[in-house]
């Protein structure tokens, strides 16, 4: 994969629409990949240099915080961002102690998902 | 005859009893676990004590006297774990159930040095041979069993101040029968002292505490008890009223015969029973309301009506935690098209120009509101079922409509949806709607799972009583570790789905006085069995 100027997010959800919301916030600034399940994301890092991932939580195949354990295996200093729709502490608290960087509750808006990204990246 | 030796062997057996039931039920909560230990020193206690009891040569009744006694160091630790641990208080009171331990383990020190009671000062205290006479570490125990026992009760009486109403009567009852235990063991120790006014009476108080604190720590439903509670006390008055009247009457009619008539045993007799066959009923009336009254401080309707009150929380508290099962799962389902409709209406307004985004929004803000729509419909089905209207129909015939429902799916994946109907009607009281409703969800679920070319068999056929259907497919099968959960609301492995299909299923079913049982082995397909039952003078 050619490296572009612009920071390269992998999105990783099994729902088109939430595929495409992020296509929405995120296509005007960086340069995204989309991954439909856990195994085509685990495998997309492999392959792939990423500035930052945007991951589900709640997948069929693989759940979302095993993903996550995977990806921290293979790249432990990428910045991966989990999306969930239980914002319940012990879900954070897991997230966290896994590696996530943060967390986007849903329903999210356009700046705070902005935000979220900018920050993850200015992490590294 | 030893019977208070005797007594404590029942003790024993029911003790042992007791901590085996406690120690075989899986999963096992920490109260529970912390009973059986206290029931199993109970047995050790009670066991040796029975043994003791019967003992005629003086050696063996002082071995026996030091074994009834080790037990004894931790009971009081071990009533004091369990009262902590039933009452959640355990993390408050550490530090004093870490001294009791402490303190137990003094006691068997001491115990074992000697410096409890005084061996060569052994007496015959009928019907016991071998009863020892007091030594200083026997007040130290005393003090212990005391302290440890009273601090266990007062935090059960501060945590029934600050209970629920259905916990607060829970451990009332504990507290009351926990004192009622403690009281008969007491009357073990008056002989250490030479005082013979107080023999051993009380173990059976012992007995009746620890089997009423395993019911009330097993059968959270405590309404038995009470109304057992309330009977026991009723007739143990009623009994010795009439009693105490049917002698008055007898003495006071056979001074009447003797006098006027002769001695006539028979008359006299005959008179005290028609004096307690009217005054029975007005008695039981009467000391009924009396206990009402003054034991529990209210009237038998106030009673009843407080119980329903109690039924009534508990099913509240069921029909929360399905609603919060219901709502883990609608924060799934709702969010995400939620999130995708916010996210494309924010965009509208600078994309209005955009041809390619308007398709989009068209095409999935539509599907996601549908898709909103559908869960909510699909919630309140389960949540919220329709009343049955049950007909007398066929049921065989509505498996021949609702498979015909299908022809395009089938056609399309080249399947081959097999009927095996018999050809007589299968005639059943259903509701028609539900049922259809029900074969959609599993017929639909059985065409997703099965690959193209594949088969799915539909058959139903009468069996004992009840009409049996089955639907199997060939699809890959239920991995063993979901088959316990795919009646769970929103538990799904599908890639799109709600998961709430196979709950309503099973609502559906329950609500006819069905069944519904799965059988699959991954990876050679699943079969759903649902039975219907068909009572006597209903053909199948």
């Amino acid at each position: 994969m050619v490296r572009s100027a612009r920071p390269c997010l992998l999105v990783c959800d099994d729902e088109e629409g939430i595929r495409e919301s992020f296509k929405l916030i995120l296509e005007d600034d960086y340069e995204l990949t989309f991954a439909e399940n856990g195994p085509a994301a685990i495998e997309a890092v492999k392959t792939a240099a990423f500035d930052a991932v945007i991951l589900d939580i709640k997948m069929p195949k693989i759940h979302g915080m095993d993903v996550l354990k995977q990806i921290k295996a293979i790249r432990p200093s990428l910045p991966v961002i989990i999306v969930t729709g239980y914002q319940s502490v012990e879900m954070a608290q897991q997230a966290a102690q896994l590696g996530a960087f943060d967390y986007i509750p849903k329903p999210f808006d356009t700046r705070s998902v902005k935000e979220r990204v900018r920050q993850a990246l200015a992490s590294k | 005859m030893n019977v208070y030796a005797l007594v404590n062997g029942l003790n024993a057996l029911c003790s042992l009893v007791v901590a085996l039931i406690l120690l075989i039920n899986r999963p096992i909560k920490e109260f529970q676990l912390t009973y059986a230990a206290f029931s199993l020193l109970l047995f050790a206690w009670a066991f040796a004590y029975f043994v003791w009891g019967f003992q005629t040569e003086r050696e063996a009744g002082l071995f026996w006297l030091k074994a009834l006694e080790l037990p004894v160091a931790f009971i009081h630790t071990l009533f004091l774990h369990f009262a902590l641990s039933f009452s959640g208080r355990l993390r408050q009171h550490r530090v004093a159930l870490i001294s009791s331990y402490l303190f137990s383990c003094l006691l068997v020190v001491i115990h074992l040095s000697g410096l409890m009671y005084d061996v060569e000062y052994v007496r015959n205290r009928s019907p016991f041979l071998f009863w020892p006479h007091y030594k200083p570490g026997l007040f130290l125990f005393i003090g212990a069993e005391i302290f440890f026992v009273s601090y266990a009760m007062i935090i059960l009486f501060r945590t029934i101040r600050q209970s629920a109403s259905q916990a607060r009567l829970r451990l009332k009852y504990f507290l009351f029968f926990s004192i009622l235990g403690w009281c008969g063991g007491i009357t073990n120790w008056f002989y250490f002292f030479d005082s013979t006014m107080i023999p051993p009476i009380g173990n059976p108080l012992v007995t009746i505490f620890m089997l009423a604190s395993f019911y009330l720590t097993f059968r959270h439903d405590i309404f038995e008890l009470d109304i057992f509670f309330k009977k026991t006390f009723l007739y143990a008055f009623l009994t010795l009223f009439i009693t105490m009247i049917f002698t008055i009457s007898v003495i006071i009619s056979e001074q009447i015969f003797k006098k006027y008539a002769g001695y006539n045993s028979f008359l006299a007799t005959l008179l005290a029973a028609a004096t307690i066959a009217a005054l029975f009923n007005p008695a039981r009336v009467c000391l009924t309301n009396y206990i009402n009254r003054y034991l529990y401080g209210k009237s038998f309707d106030e009673f009843s009506n407080e119980n329903a009150q109690m039924r009534e929380e508990l099913r509240k508290q069921d029909r929360m935690k399905s609603v919060a099962t219901l709502a883990a799962g609608m924060a799934h389902e709702i969010k995400n098209p939620l999130t995708t409709i916010k996210t494309f209406t924010e965009h509208l307004s600078a994309r209005r120009s955009d041809p390619a985004f308007l398709d989009k929004f068209e095409r999935i803000v539509s599907k996601e509101v549908a898709r909103v729509d559908q869960t909510v419909r699909q919630i309140l089905q389960y949540a919220r079922p329709a009343p049955l209207r049950l007909v007398r129909g066929d049921i065989a015939q509505v498996l021949r409509e609702t498979s015909g429902l299908f022809s395009a799916q089938v056609l399309d994946k080249r399947l081959d949806l097999r009927l095996y109907l018999p050809d007589h009607p299968l005639l059943c009281l259903f509701d028609p709607e539900q049922i259809r409703q029900a074969l959609v969800n599993l017929i639909l679920n059985a065409i997703q799972a099965t690959p193209p070319g594949g088969a799915i068999d539909v058959s139903a056929a009468s069996s004992g009583g009840a009409v049996e259907i089955q639907i199997t497919d060939s699809g890959p099968g239920i991995p063993a570790g979901d088959l316990g959960r795919i009646f769970d609301p929103f538990f799904t492995t599908k890639e799109s789905g709600s998961g709430l299909g196979l709950a309503i299923v099973q609502g559906i079913v329950r609500e006819h006085g069905g069944s519904i049982r799965v059988q699959s082995k991954a990876p050679s397909g699943t079969v759903f069995t649902l039975r219907f039952p068909c009572p006597a003078g209903q053909p199948a």
